[in-house]
């Protein structure tokens, strides 16, 4: 038990020292394929990254709380939103509609991970899942589920970066 | 040969890692437990002697340089949760692959997870809330031409509960030609698509051979996807999907029509499994995570002797009112519609529905009225055929739901969700109880972390059984935990358009996920 630990514990240490963005494949809001690491950094600004499914009503919830705040936000800091999608084939045409007529397309990048490689890359097995990562790539937050309010902490979590 | 595919897979992820010096090494892993304790209950039943307690548990490791990965899964069952396929036991290493993947093309070998089209003619992936995980053990390798040309081929044996030893192979291929690619600057972006997959059964002398074409239109915010499937099996199974639709400005349409004709696809045939699945056939519907519209979910008929398949489709409409508008308001309003319905097909390969399965209208609104009240509404009218169409008989329910945010301050908030259902017949099938529902939620949140939460749902019109659950989460990166007591009536748990059976059952879970 305490080698199981050990070895544990050192993986969590090596996996918190070196944490990116993997490179998978994904589309975007117009099907084209893209690559991951492509798509989330851009090399200038910070970026969170957020896990959605269309039928995950935490995930639109929050999804929805951070557009209605940006107005705000975008004054304090500069910084992008991508929003992955892990729904599949049964619910992708369903999620790329939803996110047009939530008005997500003016200001999130959107992303698609239609059979979730990237989902299982980045150990997302709950949705939502956050992360926000600097602008070099450094994973910096994570968070897993959605209370409402905690969109706040993103925000704090990304004027530390300024 | 599972361990010869392992050991390769081990040493080329080995032999590739000493090549790629190139960039920075990325390690992730992940650890997840759920677990449950039964007690008795006069309501949902006695506990199987020594099945009081049940844990599902993964561990998932990942290592990234450049352009190689590689990872290995071990799962555990304790034993499995109730309601999971009986073929989840024991302990495995039931993962492992090394994949290197350059600018235009890639190569796996161990485990590997991969679709072709919508999933209708395979799909090999991963969901645990469902227990189905028919990831195959082998070897695939993509090749892709600057967007015009994509090819990918695989071969290995499906996953079947947590071995690879159901003696059946899979070998197959996917192309995809984007002849528009060559004219960037074109708003018409054209794919055609098709697959190929050979399945070879254990002890069978030759293998069942499956096809898919597709066709993908994009033009100016109208897209067009069209697909049929051929399985080869000796029922002659074949599938048709159209998915048509619109995005642009505040609009979102999206029209799916469908036909299953025996199209089902089994890694060991003729074993009633849910993982016993070779292609992806979820029901194209909405499906609801509220509790009383989500008490019978729809599941797909993808053709038996029963019901020989299914044919019908979906709409749905996203629309926002945008922001000072009379019915966008100060902060916008979001409005979606679903109209959903299914019939069986009348005969053998009949193109003429037969009776109807299924039919789902739905309209939410989601609403802020200020930085402190947020509302969302719902209703639906749902209707099924106890008799899967075979005769006029239908059940039909009118379902209302109000979900109510109010934020205190930046960091607590309140949620109450009320639910009511009202039918003169049952939509609760095990047990069949007859009559109206009502339902209730109530969480305090204190964001970021914590979040409490109490829920009941009572058969108001019928046996007043009341399901009743609390519980209470914690969630701080890396940790997520949460902790739950209640009584849980049996039904289908959906995931992704596939269900499964779930019995009722009184009791506790703990749920720790740990992900660096």
């Amino acid at each position: 038990m305490k080698r199981l630990l050990l070895v544990l514990s050192a993986l969590c240490i090596a996996a918190a020292c070196l944490a990116q963005v993997p490179g998978v494949k994904l589309e975007d809001h117009k099907g084209r394929q893209v690559e991951s690491t492509k798509a989330i950094l851009d090399g200038k600004a910070p970026v969170i990254v957020s896990f959605w499914r269309s039928d995950c009503i935490p995930c639109i919830k929050e999804l929805s709380a951070i557009y209605d705040s940006l107005p705000d936000w975008q004054e304090k800091a500069g910084f992008r939103v991508v929003a992955v999608s892990t729904d599949d084939s049964r619910s992708i045409a369903k999620a790329r509609s939803m996110a047009q007529g939530k008005g997500w397309t003016d200001d999130y990048v959107l992303l698609y991970d239609l059979n979730q490689d990237f989902a299982r890359a980045m150990n997302v097995t709950l949705t939502p899942q956050t992360f926000i990562f600097d602008r070099k790539g450094k994973l910096v937050y994570s968070h897993t589920g959605y209370t409402p309010g905690s969109e706040a902490e993103l925000l704090k979590e990304i004027l530390k970066l300024k | 040969m599972k361990r010869i595919i392992l050991i390769i897979s081990i040493l080329t992820g080995i032999a590739c890692s000493l090549r790629a010096n190139d960039s920075t090494a990325v390690v992730k892993a992940a650890l997840e437990s759920r677990n449950n304790a039964y007690v008795n209950d006069p309501v949902t039943g006695t506990v199987d002697e020594g099945k009081w307690f049940a844990s599902n548990d993964y561990l998932k490791v990942d290592f990234y340089k450049g352009r190689l990965s590689a990872g290995v899964q071990g799962e555990g069952y304790f034993p499995a949760i109730i309601g999971y396929p009986v073929e989840l036991k024991g302990v495995s290493l039931s993962n492992a692959y090394a994949a290197w993947t350059d600018r235009n093309w890639s190569f796996t070998a161990g485990t590997l997870y991969e679709q072709f089209g919508s999933g209708l003619l395979f799909r090999s992936w991963e969901d645990r809330n469902i227990g189905i995980n028919n990831a195959v053990l082998g070897a695939r390798a993509t090749y892709n031409l600057g967007g015009i040309l994509a090819v990918k081929g695989l071969w290995g044996t499906p996953r079947y509960g947590i071995g690879f030893d159901s003696g059946t192979w899979v070998r197959g291929g996917d192309v995809s030609f984007s002849p528009t690619a060559f004219f960037p600057a074109s708003q018409l972006t054209a794919t055609l698509e098709a697959s190929y997959l050979n399945t070879l059964y254990k002890d069978a002398a030759a293998g069942t051979s499956g096809y898919s074409a597709r066709l993908n239109l994009d033009w100016s915010g109208f897209f067009a996807r069209l697909e049929y499937v051929g399985t080869g099996n000796e029922h002659g199974g074949n599938a048709q999907l159209a998915e048509l639709g619109y995005n642009g400005g505040s609009l979102g349409v999206n029209v799916n029509l469908r036909r299953l004709d025996w199209i089902t696809a089994e890694i060991i045939p003729g074993k009633s499994s849910l993982v016993n699945l070779l292609n992806y056939i979820p029901a194209l519907c909405t499906q609801y995570t509220y509790m009383l519209a989500g008490m019978h979910p729809y599941h797909s008929m993808p053709g038996d002797a029963l019901v020989g398949g299914e044919e019908g489709g979906q709409i749905d409409v996203f629309y926002r009112f945008r922001r000072g508008t009379p019915l966008g308001g100060k902060r916008g309003t979001r409005v979606h519609m679903n109209f959903s319905t299914y019939y069986s097909i009348d005969g053998p390969h009949s193109y003429r529905p037969g009776g109807m399965l299924m039919r789902d209208f739905s309209a939410d609104v989601e609403k802020s009225f200020s930085r402190q009240l947020r509302v969302n509404l719902l209703y639906s009218l749902q209707e099924f055929s106890p008799s899967y169409g075979m005769d006029d008989t239908r059940n039909r329910a009118h379902i209302v739901v109000s979900d109510i945010l109010y934020k205190f301050t930046d960091a607590f908030s309140m949620r109450a969700e009320l639910q009511y259902l009202f039918t003169k017949e049952y939509f609760s099938v095990l047990p069949r109880e007859s009559g109206d529902w009502a339902a209730a939620l109530l969480e305090l949140n204190f964001a970021p972390c914590w979040s409490v939460y109490f829920a009941d749902m009572c058969n108001v019109g019928g046996t007043k059984n009341n399901y009743y659950n609390t519980g209470v989460s914690f969630t701080r990166a890396p940790f997520m935990v949460s902790l739950s007591w209640g009584r849980y009536k049996a039904g289908f748990l959906c995931s992704g358009g596939v269900c499964r059976m779930v019995p009722a059952y009184t009791g506790g879970g703990l749920n720790v996920n740990i992900s660096f």
